[in-house]
């Protein structure tokens, strides 16, 4: 068995070279070397066979043999040279080709990669009616085509880097230079290089080493698969990270409510009724963490609070269950969180069937009075509200917080939801994404914002966000009539 | 904790700080005996209090922008000396923490009588204080946070309460006027005045503010929105009960709300709406008397690490509230606690101030 150095050079024998390459792989069969001759020169042609395009790998091969002046030029040929044999093989597993040539120290590199792509076609996890349908997939050149396709501003800023000792994977950190603060792209920054895992298959697996409380509930980035919200997210001074391989973008710093916006909102021609859907949304995430906790707490400890005639139905409803409330609350959530499980984890017909069976197991205890109907109607109601929040992450942890306020709703009625409210307040206050609260523009109140978030201002009057501190957030407005487009002043820039 | 871009508070905070710090139990409970000292005038009590209320505080904003960047307690040895500053981080500790103790008491007390009748004292005084720590161990900064996340769902519970028990108030409970005279109206006042504990938040929050030469507005508008609810307060529950019936009763305003009858409301009870907000507003001013009184501690032992002051601060209270054996004894406590609001945060501040320009001193640089 040869034993290599940690930094093999390159040989001037073609034969020794892939014979090393080789071994490095441990005679590994994936590696695919050839060697052919044409007038006086030798050549060697090394390759993952995984890793390349073999169509595009035979032209290059063809172009070899067809120059009839030994070795063709490096800029007709590849992207770049190498006296390193660590190095080239790192860069076979990228999908590159290596060409040696005999009597030469130095061999050339150049991409063949096997490219499989599925369409650019609209995410089902982000899914709108009206504005662009497409989304990213899991070829990170394509993701930055469909970014660069949409801001063709030269301040859009690169960075790549690779995580994972064994993994490698090539991560891109995008912003916009004079937008995005400066000590928040080298935080950014300085947390993706610092990641020291074997393997990050994902960027939501690097999400969970970038992240700055693994803690909490709520998500610290947002997870975005559609490329105009990537871009809206950059223009507003945020840092982009994409890795390869991966469909999804890590958008930073991120806020709360941010992950309540939904690209529709800004493609709804008029903007009131924008303005109440949005306001309906926030509602919603508002009921579906109070709703059942509620319910428990007023139907166990404070029924005086309860209007008679609702008190009545209530009674009649719970006549003959023989689960207390709390434990009947348990119950129905326990049966829809499973069927929901269920229903994602199993195929397309499967999942229709384990959808109505849930249904059915609740209507069914709620017959044979095991359960009320009006706590079958609450914790329906609750599912309807937590299913209408945009992002994924922050559903999740708004269904895992109901759980919190049930129990606490169940040993301390009103009080226990006061305080399941208040620790969870406390939490959110305290928590940041990469330097900026998390509740901005709530707290710290930032009134400015509020015609974005809470509201949905007509396109032309909506503010720059100043919860990011983006670097030139004063100067659009100072500039410009923003409905009229005339200049107010001369740009700085 | 490390400071990041996000750590800015702006002087607009000062509007959800004040109104969230000062409204507790004693602006609650202390309406009614506004209307036992100054009868059918109580509400005139309120405005006449207003105008003194904004000149002190009028000082006290001007006070802390005259030392930008430090607290009162950082600055006190160059107006006072070190032996008297001594002293009044002494009667600080002493006042934030007896207003703890009060207030946890009084939270307690009302959750048992609405809400947790057969639940033991100690578990709702365990969930109130450790609550309380968490809030005041983050710091001023996410405190202030916690007050402006709250502000919405306090204001506006608190402001339809007040805004639906106007549909059922008589104006003729409310006259005549000045039927006794003035004393007793500016008894009223002063007693009014004596209950707005947490006011002095103003000189420890404005040195972290973005630009403390901004904060007088909105310390004005907090202030103003307290004497709106107050009035409101005192004024509903007046034009509902009646000054006598008011008499008798020890949370006024609660039962003030339980008498109501909307038409078209779907709720029949509307404690809920006031008893809420409450809960809200000993919270925060738990939270807020935590870490002020861990703050002054910490001023005098200069330790590293706050966190355990402010959980012995915290846990301190416990036993303490044990030792309030009835609503009398809670009663008798407001007496000194008042007595102390008038020294914290009125006459603190005005001798400070005035020490301060007669002396020129001033600057941002902590001592």
């Amino acid at each position: 068995m040869t034993i290599l150095k940690q930094d093999h050079g390159v040989s001037a024998h073609v034969a020794e070279n892939l014979q090393a390459l080789s071994a490095l792989l441990g005679q590994s069969e994936e590696i695919r070397t050839m060697c052919f001759e044409r007038g006086k020169q030798y050549y060697g042609l090394a390759c993952l066979d995984s890793m390349t395009d073999q169509e595009v790998l035979q032209k290059y091969i063809n172009y070899l043999q067809a120059a009839e002046n030994g070795l063709p030029s490096l800029d007709i040929l590849g992207e770049e040279t190498s006296q390193n044999l660590t190095y080239v093989l790192e860069k076979l597993t990228c999908g590159y080709s290596v060409l040696f040539l005999e009597g030469c120290d130095t061999c050339l590199l150049f991409p063949v990669p096997l490219s499989i792509e599925r369409e650019t076609i609209q995410p089902d996890h982000q899914r709108i009616f009206s504005g662009p349908k497409d989304g990213f997939v899991e070829n990170v050149r394509t993701n930055l085509f469909l970014i660069r396709r949409r801001l063709g501003d030269k301040r859009l800023r690169l960075r790549k880097t690779t995580v994972g000792t064994r993994s490698k994977s090539a991560v891109y950190i995008l912003y916009i230079e004079d937008l995005a603060p400066t000590e928040i792209v080298n935080t950014v920054i300085r947390r993706v290089e610092a990641v020291t895992a074997d393997i990050v298959l994902d960027s939501t697996d690097l999400y969970q080493y970038i992240n700055d409380s693994w803690l909490s509930p709520f998500p610290q980035a947002e997870f975005a698969e559609r490329p105009d919200v990537v871009t809206a997210g950059l223009c507003q001074g945020r840092v982009a990270i994409l890795q390869e391989t991966s469909p999804v973008a890590l958008l930073v710093p991120v806020t709360f409510f941010d992950l309540l916006d939904v690209p529709d909102d800004y493609y709804t021609g008029w903007s009131v009724s924008a303005s109440i859907i949005r306001f309906i949304r926030m509602t919603a995430v508002f009921l579906a963490t109070f709703v059942p906790s509620f319910y428990i707490a007023l139907t166990a400890y404070n029924p005086d609070f309860i209007p008679t005639s609702l008190a009545f139905l209530i009674a009649v409803s719970r006549e003959g269950t023989p689960f207390p409330v709390p434990l009947e609350a348990f119950l129905v959530v326990s049966i829809m969180e499973i069927g929901r499980e269920a229903f994602l984890r199993l195929h397309k017909t499967g999942a229709l069937i384990i959808g109505i069976i849930s249904i059915a197991v609740i209507i069914l205890a709620a017959a044979f009075s095991l359960i009320s109907y009006t706590m079958v109607i609450i914790i329906l109601f609750g599912t309807i509200c937590s299913s209408v929040i945009p992002d994924n992450e922050l559903r999740i942890s708004i269904r895992e917080l109901q759980f919190f306020f049930m129990i606490l709703a169940s040993f301390l009625g009103i009080f226990g939801v006061a305080m399941a409210f208040f620790y969870t307040g406390i939490h959110a206050v305290n928590l940041k994404s990469f330097g900026i609260p998390f509740m901005t523009p709530l707290a710290p109140a930032v009134y400015r914002d509020w015609g974005r978030i809470f509201f949905r201002l007509p396109a032309w009057a909506l503010p720059r966000l100043k919860s990011y501190h983006s670097q030139d957030q004063d100067r659009f407005e100072k500039t410009i009539d923003r409905k009229e487009g005339v200049p107010l002043e001369k740009d700085p820039r | 904790m490390k400071k990041t871009p996000g750590d800015v508070i702006y002087p607009a905070c000062l509007v959800a700080l004040i109104l969230l710090s000062v409204m507790e139990i004693e602006l609650y409970t202390g309406g009614s005996e506004i209307i036992k000292t100054a009868g059918r005038d109580a509400w005139l009590s309120v405005i006449l209090a207003a105008p003194v209320s904004y000149f002190f505080l009028y000082i006290t904003v001007r006070l802390a922008q005259r030392f930008s960047r430090c607290t009162i307690l950082e600055y006190a040895p160059r107006l006072w000396g070190r032996p008297l500053t001594y002293a009044i981080i002494t009667v600080f500790i002493g006042y934030e923490l007896l207003w703890l103790v009060r207030t946890l008491w009084h939270s307690a007390e009302i959750n048992m009588i609405f809400f947790l009748q057969k639940t033991p004292l100690l578990v709702v005084i365990l969930f109130l204080i450790i609550g309380a720590v968490l809030l005041a161990g983050g710091g001023l900064v996410p405190l202030v946070r916690f007050f402006e996340f709250m502000f919405p769902f306090f204001f506006l519970s608190l402001f339809i309460a007040l805004v639906l028990a106007l549909s059922n108030m008589r104006i003729s409970y409310l006259i005549p006027v000045l039927a006794h005279g003035i004393r007793p109206v500016l008894k009223g006042s002063l007693l009014y005045l004596s209950m707005l504990q947490g006011l002095e938040v103003v000189l420890f929050a404005i040195p972290f503010t973005q630009n403390p030469q901004k904060t007088l507005f909105p310390a004005m508008a907090g202030l103003s929105l307290i004497h709106i609810l107050a009035l409101l307060q005192i004024s509903v529950v007046l034009g509902n009960l009646g000054y006598d019936g008011v008499l008798n009763l020890l949370y006024p305003s609660s039962d003030m709300l339980s008498t109501l009858q909307v038409p078209g409301w779907p709720v029949e009870r509307f404690e809920p709406f006031l008893t809420l907000p409450w809960l809200l507003g000993v919270f925060t001013s738990m939270g807020l008397a935590v870490y002020l009184a861990g703050y002054g501690i910490l001023q005098l032992v200069h330790l590293e690490n706050p966190k355990p002051v402010y959980w012995t601060t915290g846990l301190l209270a416990i036993p303490a509230v044990y030792l309030i054996p009835n609503i009398l004894w809670a009663r008798s406590l407001s007496l000194p606690l008042r007595f102390l609001t008038l020294l914290v945060v009125y006459l603190l501040p005005l001798v400070s101030y005035g020490l301060a320009v007669t002396r020129k001193q001033k600057g941002d640089e902590h001592v």
